[in-house]
């Protein structure tokens, strides 16, 4: 699903935040991205929906490669990777349904079809009765499920969470995995940045750490147990 | 909630009426900015179609009187009749014999009732051509090439009103394309300007828009849309204006006495095509200056 060779990313001030990175992820798996602050994980995560592109080496996202991709086909790259983040990002203006239905209306569904299916994603993160709501009547859990049900809409191939529970408490977090772990269940390959240790410890899945831009571990599910 | 499930073409023309309506006081001047360019643009237009229709109707009028050296007789006069006739843009060729010019001289002054001829004892008027230029532009360049050919030794024609009119239509043309060009240039400033402001309020939601994968079309169509509909509003205003105007001066001129001596234009199908060019010029100022803005400010 994604594979990366020698990926370096050195930004224009100098910063190299990705030293040679070399990973593959399979499809259906879902992998923890850990490590410092400044190790280079929202870099890494940037660089698979292509908001950075590489200094040098190779990209695969569900095999096409990201450093020969034309600007033009670029969001059809998006498309079939959906997007959560720890703040949530949603139009403060709109209302839970409509930030939802944006998603699909913009990749140019039609309106029977998105009301179909803004409805079943409702219910599939368990917002029902809240369509009407606007963000800040909602709590940081609910938020972010109205981010996730907006990542999903479009039923992407890879889910990408950068810090999904960073501003939220424990329960709420443990929550919102269930939610992640349930659209994995269902297919769906994941990759999460996170600094939720224990959340990682119970977890039991691979992760992966990187520092100073390098892989430095790479451990298979059971395995992070620190 | 309809709203909600709405299609695109929905979506893109509520967004650039928000952004018209948040833009406020900026979308009336820029309203206001087009109309006035435009306004100016087209009474320029109009000005100029009526000066080279007044021009054409002086076609008729203005001629070359061109004379004969006095040294060539009447048979080598008559003869380059045929060299002018040669010419390019000449319409007509009038000879004019001495005796002719002195009849007519004699006639314009047969009130003071005497025989001019016999007070100046022999004629002295040379032998002459009138000349009709197929286009009045051309009156000048023909005059002068005439001036340069054998046989001739001066050469008359409107030079005033000709050279006068002219200056003034070469006049209005700079003068006009100065103004409108810095009002137009104004004008698609300000749309800039505008739709920088609705890209600003709206970069949020257009850097979400573009990691959903919403193509560039998709993300810029609003601002298009605003860009355009404040051009056309103000153009379409300009061509009300001047349209009421024109037709107005009109109606006024026709009962002046003015009228005869210079016609207005009233060729309903050539002043529409004008006002047709006011709002095709709305459309692409609208274009313009969108299109200038999402260049520049899109790149979030
Ligand atoms: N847009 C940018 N321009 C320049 N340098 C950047 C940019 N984004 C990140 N960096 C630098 O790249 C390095 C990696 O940053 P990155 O955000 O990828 O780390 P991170 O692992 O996500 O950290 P955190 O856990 O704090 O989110 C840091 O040194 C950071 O300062
Ligand atoms: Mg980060």
């Amino acid at each position: 699903m994604v594979e990366l060779y020698e990926l370096t990313k050195t930004y224009p001030n100098g910063v190299t935040a990705l030293d040679q990175i070399s990973l593959k992820i399979d499809q259906g798996e879902f992998v923890f991205l850990m490590g410092h602050s400044g190790a280079g994980k929202s870099t890494l995560i940037r660089m698979l929906i292509r908001e950075e592109w590489p200094t040098s080496g190779q990209i695969f996202v569900a095999s096409r490669s990201l450093v020969r991709m034309k600007k033009k086909e670029i969001p059809y790259l998006r498309r079939s990777v959906g997007m959560i983040f720890q703040d949530f990002k949603l139009l403060e203006s709109r209302t839970v349904e409509e930030n939802i239905a944006f998603a699909m209306m913009v990749v140019g569904a039609s309106s029977r079809d998105i009301k179909k299916r803004v409805k079943a994603v409702i219910h599939e993160v368990g917002l029902d009765g809240k369509e009407h709501s606007f963000p800040n009547e909602l709590s940081g859990g609910e938020q972010q499920r109205v981010g996730i049900a907006r990542a999903i809409i479009n039923h992407p191939v890879l889910l990408i969470a950068d810090e999904p529970t960073g501003n939220l408490d424990q329960r709420t977090s443990e929550e919102i995995m269930e939610l992640i772990y349930d659209i994995n269940r269902a297919g769906t390959t994941v990759i999460m940045a996170t600094h939720a240790q224990e959340l990682v410890k119970t977890a039991r899945r691979r992760v992966v750490i990187l520092d100073k831009g390098k892989v430095v571990a790479d451990m298979p599910p059971g395995a992070y147990m620190r | 909630m309809k709203t909600t499930f709405r299609r695109q073409s929905a979506y893109y023309y509520s967004e650039a009426f928000k952004s018209i309506r948040r833009n406020g006081f900026l979308s009336l001047a820029t309203v206001t900015t087009v109309t006035v360019s435009l306004f100016i643009l087209g009474v320029a237009i109009l000005l100029v179609l009526n000066i080279s229709s007044y021009l054409q109707g002086l076609a008729d009028d203005v001629e070359i009187s061109a004379f004969v050296d006095q040294t060539y007789t009447d048979e080598q006069a008559l003869a380059l009749r045929d060299q002018l006739l040669r010419l390019n843009g000449v319409e007509e060729v009038d000879f004019v014999s001495r005796e002719e010019a002195m009849d007519s001289m004699q006639t314009r002054y047969s009130s003071s009732g005497y025989d001019l001829e016999e007070t100046l004892e022999s004629n002295p008027l040379p032998n002459s051509y009138r000349i009709k230029a197929s286009d009045p532009q051309n009156v000048q360049a023909l005059a002068q090439q005439i001036a340069g050919m054998e046989g001739f030794y001066r050469v008359n024609y409107g030079q005033d009103i000709v050279e006068k009119l002219f200056a003034i239509t070469k006049g209005v043309r700079w003068g006009g394309g100065c103004i409108v060009g810095m009002t137009i240039l104004g004008a698609v400033f300000l749309i800039g300007i505008n739709i920088r402001l609705s890209i600003f309020a709206r970069r949020k939601e257009i850097y979400l828009m573009k990691l959903i994968g919403a193509r560039d079309g998709f993300i810029t169509r609003p601002f298009y849309i605003e860009g355009i509909f404040l051009a056309v509003m103000g153009a379409i205003i300009a061509a009300i204006i001047l349209m009421g105007g024109y037709e107005f001066l009109l109606r006024e001129w026709t009962n002046t006495s003015y009228a005869m001596l210079f016609p207005l234009i009233s060729d309903h199908n050539l002043l529409f095509r004008c006002y047709g060019i006011l709002l095709a010029a709305g459309l692409l100022l609208g274009w313009l200056g969108t299109a200038i803005s999402v260049r520049r400010f899109m790149d979030v």
